[in-house]
């Protein structure tokens, strides 16, 4: 088995376009934090227009790096799973087109051990993405632009985390994050798994995250009562639940809470579940399967 | 040009030391067993089309078999199908006296194959591909073991090269070196020499023989290349649209008292008019433009050529027909094969 | 009958100006307490209930100076103040003559009797439009002032005085006053959850009341503050 994710991780990693997503990622975070070091107080005051001329706000203190890194995950979690796509969605169909699946399969090795190396190295993937996505946004938005009280604006709130409260919510934001990105993974992994070509997966992954993102977020009774509960989709932006601090009566935040934890949890094992079904079908799946190809 | 100056058994012999000294699997099935493949009423069906229907065959051991058919005749389902990659809709598969289907593993572990065409890692070297394959086949390599297959096939010059600029017959090459690696004792071959120009094509042949011959291995090859599996294999299977016609030694089916000779002589009439006038008359057959067409026993070629040299009939050429090929076609084709008619 | 009218209404017109004549001299006292400081350094704790904010209680520094200049600064973190904390003190409510006072009478507050000052600007321009001040006559201190303006609508100072009393220097501030609900731009991100659940009521368009309370623990006065502190 150990050979086998050897064999994996070398396979990815020696692939270039491996590396797209590496680039695009600091491209991204690098562009978003000179476009925040030059416009971040237009933006804060874009977001914040309805209580401009109420509240006098510190433009300065509040386009921090903790503040930097939060609006960086908010835009690349949505465009990151396209990126986790690539990958996974590849991992079985581009060596199905490719002809290799047939020699891998010739080998004294198990279809079980074949695809759980391959989903382990999409998650070990997925979770390398992350760090670096982690170290570009926090650690250099940081270095750049200081730190300080964390502001976090809600559709209807806004929310102020005191900066020695701020980082072990990062590192939880990312550890969900990671869970909700594998889902990405397998869902991508599982549509690898039942087509010949690695463009069609990512296609249809894409797909089927921005339709699933669209019902989680158009709050039409008649998916949020019945469909949205249960969509994946619904429960990613889990880690953003780390950031919605408590308050007591008085509107004063209490250090070190977390307004509704018990919704992370249960979002949490959600996604688990998706993982499981989603790589347990590829794997079942990948076992019946006649190797044409 | 390959590179393969040296001989090819020169080279297999010196594979064969470093493996038996190296190599961790014990080849302990060889000896033992007399039927190393058999398959029992194979059928496979993918939706209303029947690709193999009740086949039934037995691959001894120590055989160059070589299985032919057409073009979706069901020659590469059913090689799928003895390496596990295509699930037998019913039938049985047991290879090496254990059941595919429960000891698959390891009955691959001593199972080589290159399916068509040697499909391997573009993107990583020669080497890579090769040691690689090795350790997920649970062989443990050294760089001496993988650099010494890559000089056997000929491309040790470039092992570290990237498999993508190489030319068809460096990838067959390697596709062998990679089905060899882990000293497999059943060897499974579908058209080994797609690709290969006449140098490559005649060292692979004579790679098959030697590993065949020297080393006890078991070779089932499948090829179009009917002159090729003519001068290798010993035990000959026919299947046509997905089923057996013919199974059996080569030596047995190909008849050699039935050879038909193409002679092309400089008065193809004269030469004609003569043997219908001598003991020849009853083995001529519809001549061919410019060939005379004999039916006869191979020994007794020579005897015909004298008769007409005698007769002062100029030889410019005397081809004895692949034997294997005419065969084919009439076991493939029995009702629109006309047997060849006395002049 | 007549002259009684006039006896009367000479008295209630004299009675009146004698009132507004307390009034002045009762706010001419507050005046005079308030400038014994010129300038003041002080450090407290600020806690802020506005319906849409949710924050930490912060440490802040407040800092005067004379006539109406006031800047509270948190250097350990971030705080939202209201606009109008910025330039209201005490001072600027009355500071000038140029407003008419009248007599409100008296008033319990808090169990205290405390004694009632409208003024009135007598700039028909300006934006304040009616200045009530609860005055405690003994300490000669305000303890509440209710401001309407025309721009930022109504809000109220209330203070509580301990130990800085004969500076007329408060322990505790809090200041009410009017805002707007907080209501994000649309498609800008998405909430985890449902957002509608936790602001129950929230609309983007309607007035709220928010409030800050400062309660100050020194006060370094007279000591001098750098113009720097409020640029």
């Amino acid at each position: 088995m150990w050979n086998l994710l050897q064999f994996e991780l070398y396979k990815t990693f020696k692939k270039p376009r491996t590396y797209i997503s590496f680039g695009a990622i600091a491209a991204i975070v690098f562009l978003i934090q000179i476009a925040l070091l030059i416009n971040g107080k237009e933006y804060v005051q874009f977001i914040l227009s309805s209580v401009d001329e109420t509240l006098l706000i510190p433009y300065a203190k509040v386009t921090n790096g903790y503040w930097i890194c939060f609006v960086i995950l908010n835009l690349l979690l949505i465009h990151v799973p396209i990126l986790v796509a690539l990958v996974a969605g590849d991992i079985v169909a581009g060596e199905a087109s490719a002809g290799t699946l047939r020699l891998l399969l010739t080998k004294p090795v198990s279809r079980t051990s074949i695809m759980v190396a391959k989903f382990l190295t999409c998650v070990i993937y997925t979770l390398a993405l992350l760090i670096w996505m982690a170290f570009l946004a926090l650690v250099v938005s940081v270095l750049l632009f200081g730190r300080n009280d964390l502001v976090v604006a809600k559709q209807f709130e806004l929310l102020q985390i005191q900066q020695s409260d701020v980082l072990w919510r990062y590192f939880a934001a990312f550890g969900f994050a990671a869970v909700a990105l594998i889902v990405v993974a397998a869902l991508s992994f599982l549509l690898s798994t039942i087509s010949s070509n690695s463009i069609g997966p990512i296609v249809a992954t894409v797909s089927i995250i921005i339709v699933l993102t669209i019902l989680s977020e158009m709050h039409i009774p008649l998916y949020d009562n019945t469909v949205r509960p249960y969509i994946f989709t619904t429960h990613m932006l889990g880690w953003k639940g780390f950031f919605y601090i408590n308050s007591s009566a008085d509107g004063q935040t209490i250090p070190g809470s977390v307004s509704d934890g018990a919704s992370i949890v249960r979002s949490f094992f959600i996604l688990l579940a998706y993982i499981v079904v989603f790589a347990g079908s590829a794997i079942f799946i990948f076992q019946r399967k006649d190797i044409l190809t | 040009m390959i590179l393969v100056n040296q001989s090819i058994i020169a080279k297999t012999l010196k594979y064969k030391e470093l493996n038996t000294s190296s190599f961790v699997v014990p080849n302990i099935f060889v000896t033992v067993m007399a039927a190393i493949i058999e398959v029992n009423q194979l059928t496979k069906r993918f939706n209303e089309i029947t690709a193999v229907d009740d086949l039934s065959f037995t691959v001894q051991q120590g055989d160059v078999y070589g299985f032919l058919g057409q073009n979706g005749a069901g020659k590469s389902t059913t090689i799928r199908m003895l390496l596990g990659l295509i699930r037998p809709t019913s039938g049985s598969i047991s290879i090496f006296n254990k059941d595919l289907a429960s000891f698959r593993e390891s009955i691959l572990r001593q199972t080589g194959a290159i399916i068509e065409k040697p499909d391997l890692y573009n993107y990583l070297s020669a080497y890579d591909n090769v040691l690689f394959l090795a350790k997920i086949s649970a062989k443990k390599v050294s760089r001496i073991q993988v650099m010494h297959f890559l000089e056997m096939v000929g491309l040790a010059q470039r092992s570290a090269s990237k498999v993508h600029t190489f030319s068809q017959g460096m990838k067959q090459r390697l596709g062998i070196a990679v089905a060899l690696v882990h000293d497999p004792s059943l060897i499974i071959l579908d058209e080994p020499t797609n690709g290969l120009d006449p140098q490559g094509i005649a060292d692979t042949r004579e790679l098959i023989r030697n590993l065949s011959y020297q080393h006890g291995k078991t070779v089932l090859i499948c090829s179009h290349l009917l002159a090729e599996v003519e001068l290798m294999a010993n035990r000959i299977l026919i299947i046509h649209q997905g089923k057996k016609i013919v199974e059996g030694a080569a030596d047995e089916l190909l008849d050699p008292s039935k050879t038909i000779v193409e002679i092309h002589t400089t008065d193809n009439g004269a030469a004609a008019a003569l043997l219908q006038s001598t003991q020849w008359a009853p083995y001529l057959r519809n001549p061919k433009q410019g060939h005379v067409v004999v039916q006869t026993d191979r020994s007794q070629i020579p005897a015909l050529i004298k008769q007409l040299v005698e007769n002062n009939i100029g030889i410019v050429s005397a081809q004895p027909r692949n034997s294997l090929e005419d065969y084919f076609l009439s076991v493939i084709n029995p009702d629109t094969h006309v047997e060849p008619a006395a002049i | 009958m007549k002259k009684y009218c006039c006896l009367s209404i000479l008295l209630c017109s004299l009675l009146g100006h004698c009132a507004a004549q307390e009034g002045n001299a009762l706010l001419q006292k507050v005046r005079d307490k308030l400038n014994l400081v010129d300038n003041y350094t002080a450090t407290g704790v600020m806690k802020t209930n506005i319906s849409f904010l949710r924050v930490p209680q912060a440490e802040v520094t407040v800092y005067f100076r004379k006539p109406d200049k006031m800047k509270i600064r948190n250097d350990k973190g971030i705080s939202f103040v209201p606009k109008g904390a910025v330039t209201i003190s005490l001072n600027s409510i009355i500071t000038g003559n140029n407003f008419t006072v009248v007599d409100g009478g008296t008033e319990s507050l808090d169990n205290k009797q405390v004694r009632v000052l409208k003024l009135l600007p007598a700039d028909e321009n300006s934006n304040v439009i009616l200045s009530t001040v609860y005055i405690n006559e003994k300490a000669a201190v305000i303890v509440k002032a209710k401001t309407t303006t025309r721009d930022n609508g109504t809000y109220e100072l209330h203070m509580q005085y301990g130990r800085f009393i004969s500076y007329g220097l408060p322990d505790r501030v809090v200041f009410i006053f009017n805002t707007r609900d907080y209501k994000m731009p649309k498609g800008v991100t998405f909430d985890y959850g449902d957002a509608r659940v936790q602001t129950p009521g929230a609309d983007g368009n309607k007035d709220q009341r928010g409030q800050v309370e400062i309660t100050y623990s020194s006060y370094l006065v007279n000591k001098g503050v750098s113009d720097d502190v409020f640029k």
